[in-house]
This record gives structure tokens, sequence and C-alpha cells, in this order.
């Protein structure tokens, strides 16, 4: 039994027959195999951590997410690694070595060899370190297709509540500011209509926050005297409740917020 | 006659002689058929956790009585292990049915309107502090340093380093943060009925 095929039957990507096959498997043994616990808890921390690739991503959210009992292990996860994180980030660890580290073992050697073999090695890494630039450099995001969310400030018409904002999918519009997954396009527009009286700022920030307060600074794709928009990559949607907050940047460099937009993805 | 996986009332409803009818069938020796029974209802459990059942011990419960039901009544069951399988199957199915139609205590509290995100991040801490308080210290420290945010292979270089620094195995590391996190989880979802007092 291997992590893979654990994975592969959690997120539902084995055949029926495979996947029986995978419980009987499991149930023949003498014991319960403790490992699906361990992959399911790691395959959840990577969900939460960014790191599934877009189609496990996809469907971790459409086939494991489908029980109660699991989105409670996801969100009691995500609780304790937020903590975890916080924990980390206050904490400061000042590690004075005994032992030279692998950059002293390092410089010693280098200083030891001779005056071409070092040219030489120089050499190669830099085509090595050019080389691997190339092919790994970051590219633009550039999607193709769009799936478009249009929404007002909370509080810009009726009290506090959010506006509903128009969603326009595949040709369909509904007025409501819920997106829903699987988007069926590259990317989210997100066209968030300028409060009265903020047409003088030049430039704004955007950003993202969802219920676990984790926040993410979105580029502005474009803006004009009436909105301003912003795309978030389909791989990137995950369900939940989502704010996003606009603010002015002053001349000074001050900051004034403009306005909060309240969308959720289901 | 067979109980629902939600009636908890009937759970445990078989008498003695059906048991020991059971028993009987899982093994004639009474000592190692109890030993057949506690690992039969292990991984029953394991089952349903893995299925995503909110009560997977209480379906557990519900398997074993309807095997034990079924055999009293005179089914002809060869295998046992594998007859219990069948049924879990089946508990499975009826479990989950119900279940898409409640929400858990937890989620139900995280879906109870907030003013804002802080609130309510405010609000699942205040329920995870006692939890991770009950913890020994050390294991709480284990905790932090395993599941550090670090990305791709370098985190299994991190934990690698982790295990040879406390003198054991990655896997064994591995099965510790497991069970704490079972532990604190479970710690979670039984405060989480009292999440609105806190």
């Amino acid at each position: 039994m291997t992590d893979e095929r654990i994975i592969a039957y959690l997120l539902k990507e084995l055949p029926e027959e495979e996947s029986e096959q995978f419980e009987e498997q499991c149930f023949q043994q003498e014991s319960w195999p403790e490992q699906i616990n361990l992959v399911e808890e790691e395959l959840i921390d990577d969900y939460l951590r960014g790191e599934l690739a877009p189609e496990q991503r996809q469907h971790f959210e459409l086939n494991y997410l489908t029980t109660a009992a699991r989105q409670e292990r996801v969100s009691v996860a995500s609780i304790l690694l937020r903590h975890v994180d916080e924990c980390n980030a206050v904490a400061t660890v000042s590690v004075k070595p005994d032992e030279p580290g692998w950059t002293e073992r390092f410089r010693a050697f280098w200083n030891s060899q001779a005056l071409a073999f070092r040219a030489g090695v120089a050499i190669a890494a830099i085509i090595i370190i050019v080389g691997a630039w190339w092919i790994f450099r970051p590219r633009p995001f550039a999607p193709r297709t769009f799936a478009t969310l249009t929404l007002n400030a909370a509080g810009m018409n009726r009290g506090n509540a959010p506006q509903p904002g128009s969603l326009e999918r595949a040709g369909q519009t509904a007025q409501t500011s819920t997106v829903l997954l699987p988007l069926n396009a590259d990317a989210l527009r997100i066209s968030l209509k300028l409060p009265g009286g903020s047409a003088t700022t030049v430039r704004y920030r955007v950003e993202m926050e969802n219920i676990h307060a984790e926040k993410k600074s979105l580029t502005i794709e474009r803006q004009d005297a009436q909105s301003v928009s912003v795309l978030i990559p389909a791989s990137q949607l995950a369900r939940g409740q989502y704010v996003l907050k606009l603010s002015g940047v002053k001349d000074d460099g001050t900051e004034q917020r403009l306005g909060s937009y309240f969308f959720s993805v289901e | 006659m067979t109980n629902s996986p939600q009636d908890s009332s009937k759970v445990s409803r078989i008498n003695e002689e059906v048991l020991t009818l059971f028993l009987k069938a899982l093994s004639p020796d009474r000592d190692e058929a109890s030993r057949h029974y506690t690992s039969l209802h292990l991984k029953l459990v394991g089952f349903f956790r893995m299925k995503g059942v909110s009560q997977p011990e209480r379906d557990a419960d519900t398997t074993l009585d309807r095997a034990a039901l079924k055999i009293a009544g005179g089914a002809l069951v060869p295998e046992v292990n594998r007859y219990c399988f069948g049924i879990a199957r089946n508990v499975a199915r009826e479990s989950l049915r119900i279940d898409s139609r409640e929400s858990s205590a937890f989620l139900k509290s995280l879906a109870n309107p907030v003013t804002s995100p802080e609130e309510l991040v405010a609000r699942i801490t205040n329920v995870l502090q006692p939890c991770l308080e009950q913890l020994a210290v050390e294991d709480q420290k284990f905790l932090q340093d395993y599941c550090k945010d670090i990305k791709g292979r370098a985190r299994s270089v991190h934990r690698r380093q982790l295990a040879e620094d406390m003198n054991t195995t990655v896997l064994a590391l591995r099965m510790r943060v497991t069970r704490l996190r079972t532990k604190l989880a479970d710690c979670v979802k039984q405060r989480s009925g009292n999440i609105y007092d806190v």
C-alpha cells in the first residue's frame, strides 16, 4: 500500500472497482493500516498549505470535502496550522553552531583547490544556474478564459450588508455574490465598484482575506474612474467566504480604506 | 429489525445469547473470539473514519450488532470478517446519507454569522488554546516543530533531521503527530458545543 494509492483513493481518482479492492485490502489486514490516517492528515496539510497540484486540489474540493466529518477535520487542521505558524513567527531562535556549518566547510575545501579547478567549477556553476533559472523562471500568469464577478462595497447602498454582485459565467448572469466551483475558466476577474469620492486616488491596493484571516495581496489588473479589477487564478479559489479590502494609496504613501467587498465560493 | 446508524438507543440491544453465538462464529475459543471481536471493531472504526462518517465508533457497533443478529437468526456466514465488511459498506452509505442532512456542532459554530473574520478566528482560538494546553509542553513544541510551514523537499529534509535529533524514525514521528492531532481534534470537537460561551 503506497501513499500515492491512498491519496488516489481519498481523492476518488481510482476507478470504482479498484476503490472497492482498496477497501477490501485494508480490511483484510490484521489491523487497520495506520498509514491511512497519516497520509490523510498530510493530504489535508498539503491542501491547506497550497502544495497540491491544481488537479489534485480540485479533486480534494470536489471528492474529498464531501462529508461533514472531513470538513471538520480540515477546519481543525487549518486552525492548528495557523496557530503553529503564529508561534513559529513569534519564536526567535538564536543558535550558535559549535561546529563549522556546510558553508564554512565548503569555503575551506574551495580555498585548498588549484585556481584552474576553481575557475572551471565556477563557470560550470554559472552555466547550470543560468540554465536552471531560464527553465524555471517565473512566468507571468496569463489566463485565457475568465469568469467575471462585479462587487459593490459593503454598506454602499443598504446598511452594512454586502451587496450582491453580478456573476457572469458561461454566458449566464446571476444576481449573486457567490462563485460556483468548478469555475470553468482560467481565472476569476473581480471588478470592484469604487465608492463615491475615491475617484481622485491614483493608486489602489487590494487585499483578500478568508475566514481564517489569511491575507493575500492581489495585483491590480486594471483600473478606471468607476472600478478596479483584480484577477484570481482558478487554482487558488477554495470554497469559503472572502472579503476583498480595497485601499487607496495617497502620494505621501499613507493608505485609506475605501471599502470591503464580500463574496463566497461554493 | 435492523438498527439505524443514527439510533444509538438500539446499538447495545443485542442480548447475551446473540453475542455468544456471534463470538462462537468468530472462534470456538472464548478468549480468542474476544480478541477477534476487539480487532474487528477497531478495523471497522478505521474503515468508517476513512469513509468520512461523523461517528465511526457508533457505526462500528451498529455493524457488529447487525452481523450478530443475522448470525443468531441462522445466516450462514463462512467468513465473519468479510461478512462484516459487506454490512459495514451498507452502514457507511446510510450514515453518509444521514450525515449529509446534518452538520456537526463544530461546523455549525463556524457557519454562525460573525461580524468579521477576526472574530471567527478569536472564537476558534479560544477553543483550541485550552486543548493545546492539555498537551505536555514537549508535545506542544514537537507539534510546532513538525508542522512548520516548509515547502517542497525541504520539508522532508526538516522532518528527517527532526527524527535524527530525536533518535527515532520519520514514521514514528508521523504516528506521534497523528495521535496528538487526533487528541486535539477530539478536544476541539467536544468544546465546540460551548463555542458560543467562550
